[in-house]
């Protein structure tokens, strides 16, 4: 029996022990990028504004209504954090960032239906904004590191697709939402009016592609991830 | 060597890319954590879409605010107002309750005996002073109870209560009159609950046409019970009912009139509440009042339906459309819309079809009257009610919502379970005598409760034998 045949002899662990040794070892390679403390009011925060829809008492109401907007701040900063501390943001890609957000934020905020909105929701909804800006920027700006794009079109093609594809499963929802209900009641393009009814299949269909290629661009950015911790 | 790779994952952990590598593999956030943002973006993608298609609540709301202050009736000097008379009569007036627990439920459609009872005696004498204020009123011709339009939606409207009040009070006393015997006495009373139903209208509101509604028809009903349990046979008693039954209502104007100011309140309301000028709960802190994302995506388009449906009500009531060939279906599928506030209106609009129904029970009522005048002068009941033309009625009457004419039928009384309680009485009052129906070719006319609207006639020759007095 010879020393190699030993080794190949002993029990290889299972997928479970594998699959745990594996989380181990990404956890302590990304120690710098963990949330720390902060994960408790984000995850609180994120709880308490789920609550909004529910008409539980006034006093969960106030509490969910003031979390929402704490939520998407903490989401703002830490995404805030990551994109200028830890990726270091180019001057262009930054612009692209204040163009994409003026544009985005104006179109909401100087909507005539804002009138009808309170500051505290107007407030909420600037900050929501804000977040999908900083949380898309980031994916996409990861997504670029790990595939080893450097500053450039490509680059700036991918902070894009990672604010389409943040943005897919709402699209998705809300195409469902204009679509769907007028299989069961066809007087409801009626209600809400044909100009908002045709967005519904368009909606949809973003939805659809948005999702596709985020699934797309994760497949290789995994793969990517993965060959540089050694993993294949 | 499978033993050496987490070694060679930590050593990367120095590594920058390995550190984003390791980041990214991660679950950064959970989608339950991320679930407020998807929702907030998608609020924010509708109202990117509606962009353009909402309406400010403050501009919105200075206009129906005016238009909610046109509503008011023009002011009335104090000595000529109804309506300072009324407010002076809750000083003198002792409610039924004071005397019998049971109040009113023994009274309204119930045998006559009841009304000699000690109880109902005390009531009227010790009202006798509210009496004298209420004719009293009777005799002004202008009415303004003073609301305060300009409160909008919050407007409180004290006075319905207390003039439904003083009507069933009127009622109580006109029928222990008529079973007295002072038939002039009672018709004055009818007459007066006819002239407090005109003075509530003065407020051109849907509530008050409503409550209109309610007194006349405690009026009609006044007479049916005197026409049915106190048996008037004398022509010159049956002309004195006649004489003071309001018969041409007005259901159009009502209705016209009813839906403009409707549709002022209803607009008032909307813009009130998306304003925040008017709180929906007081628990919350001014902050969270009015302005919420419901109101940013759904005020517009309810308040621009609310208007559609307001004035499609007004031109088809213009155009006789709704009380000829009222399309309910088409109704039914509007209310059926997935929208909060704009099915309110709806619903209120669907309510002036009681201006119709009051104005059949009224041609019902008077039909009624003629023939027992009929009955009076040739002492058998008429063939058909062409029979009536022209002497006792100046045209064949009609239904007013479908211009069908109206129709008489004999039949003995049902007693039949879930009817209701004062028409079984009559049943075993008559005894299966076949009754004298008055009513309407259509089938769709029913009073809340479901029974059918009609008047009844009791039969010819019966007289009041005291058998309808038993009590239950």
């Amino acid at each position: 029996m010879t020393p190699s045949s030993l080794e190949t002899a002993a029990p290889r662990p299972n997928w479970w022990a594998r699959f745990r040794q594996r989380r181990k070892s990404r956890a302590l390679a990304a120690q710098g990028f963990d949330l720390k403390l902060l994960r408790f009011p984000v995850i609180l925060t994120a709880l308490l504004a789920a609550l909004l829809p529910f008409d539980f008492h006034s006093v969960v109401t106030i509490a969910a209504t003031i979390a929402f907007p704490l939520f998407a701040l903490l989401v703002c900063v830490y995404f805030g954090h990551i994109l200028m501390a830890r990726l270091q943001c180019s001057l262009l890609e930054f612009g692209l960032l204040i163009v994409i957000f003026g544009n985005a934020a104006g179109i909401v905020l100087t909507s005539s239906g804002v009138a009808a909105l309170g500051w505290n929701w107007t407030l909420t909804l600037a900050l929501v904004l804000t977040a999908w800006i900083l949380y898309g920027a980031v994916r996409g700006m990861t997504q670029a590191r790990l595939l080893g794009v450097s500053a450039g079109p490509l680059r700036v093609l991918l902070m894009l697709a990672g604010w389409f594809t943040t943005a897919a499963p709402p699209m998705l929802f809300l195409g469902f939402a204009l679509t769907l209900p007028a299989y069961y009641d066809a007087s409801f393009a009626h209600t809400i009016g044909r100009n908002l009814a045709r967005w519904g299949i368009p909606l949809v269909a973003a939805g659809l592609l948005g999702i596709a290629i985020g699934i797309a661009i994760h497949w290789k950015v995994r793969r990517a991830a993965r060959r540089i911790l050694n993993e294949i | 060597m499978t033993n050496s790779k987490p070694d060679k994952h930590i050593a990367t952990a120095s590594d920058p890319r390995g550190a984003l590598a390791g980041w990214y593999l991660r679950p950064r956030f959970g989608i339950v954590t991320l679930l407020p943002l998807l929702a907030g973006l998608s609020v924010c993608m509708l109202l990117a879409l509606l962009r353009g298609a909402g309406e400010d609540p403050r501009a919105n709301l200075r206009i129906s605010m005016a238009a909610m202050l046109a509503q008011a009736p023009p002011p009335v000097p104090p000595a000529e107002n109804a309506a300072v008379v009324y407010n002076s009569i809750g000083a003198v007036y002792a409610p039924f309750s004071n005397f019998d627990k049971k109040g009113y439920f023994l009274i309204l459609h119930k045998s006559s005996k009841r009304l000699e009872a000690a109880s109902v005696k005390a009531y009227l004498q010790a009202n006798a002073p509210a009496l004298i204020l209420l004719q009293a009123a009777a005799q002004k011709p202008l009415c303004n109870f003073g609301l305060n339009y300009g409160a909008g939606a919050a407007m409180a409207m004290t006075h319905f209560g207390k003039m439904r009040e003083y009507a069933r009070f009127l009622v109580i006393d006109a029928r222990a009159k008529a079973h007295a015997g002072d038939h002039a006495g009672a018709a004055a009373d009818i007459e007066t609950i006819y002239t407090l139903a005109g003075h509530v209208i003065s407020d051109p509101l849907l509530l008050s046409g409503l409550v209109a509604v309610v007194i006349e028809n405690l009026a009609d009903d006044c007479i049916q019970d005197i026409v049915v349990l106190d048996t008037l046979t004398q022509a010159v008693d049956i002309e004195q009912y006649r004489r003071v039954h309001r018969l041409d209502r007005d259901p159009k104007g009502r209705c016209m009139r009813s839906l403009a100011a409707e549709r002022a309140y209803g607009l008032c309301a909307i813009d009130q509440l998306a304003a925040g000028a008017v709180a929906p709960s007081r628990v919350l802190p001014r902050a969270f009042q009015g302005a919420n994302v419901y109101t940013a995506l759904s005020y517009s388009s309810d308040r621009r339906r609310m208007i559609a449906v307001m004035d499609d009500y007004l031109k088809r009531t213009e155009t006789n459309e709704l009380d000829n060939g009222f399309d309910a279906a088409q109704q039914d599928a509007q209310l059926s819309e997935p929208s909060l506030l704009a099915n309110d209106t709806l619903l209120s609009a669907r309510t002036f079809l009681v201006f119709w129904r009051d104005e059949l029970q009224a041609r019902l009522t008077d039909t009624g009257l003629a023939i027992l005048l009929f009955r009076a002068s040739h002492g058998r009941d008429p063939a058909s009610l062409d029979e009536l033309v022209p002497k006792f009625l100046p045209h064949a009457p009609e239904d007013p919502v479908s211009h069908q004419s109206l129709m008489l039928q004999h039949a003995p009384m049902d007693n039949r379970p879930g009817e209701q309680l004062w028409r079984q009485e009559l049943a075993t009052h008559f005894n299966g005598h076949p009754m004298l129906f008055i009513r309407t070719p259509r089938a769709d006319v029913t009073p809340s409760d479901g029974a059918p609207l009609d008047f009844i006639l009791p039969p010819l020759g019966a007289a009041n034998d005291g058998k309808a007095d038993k009590d239950d």
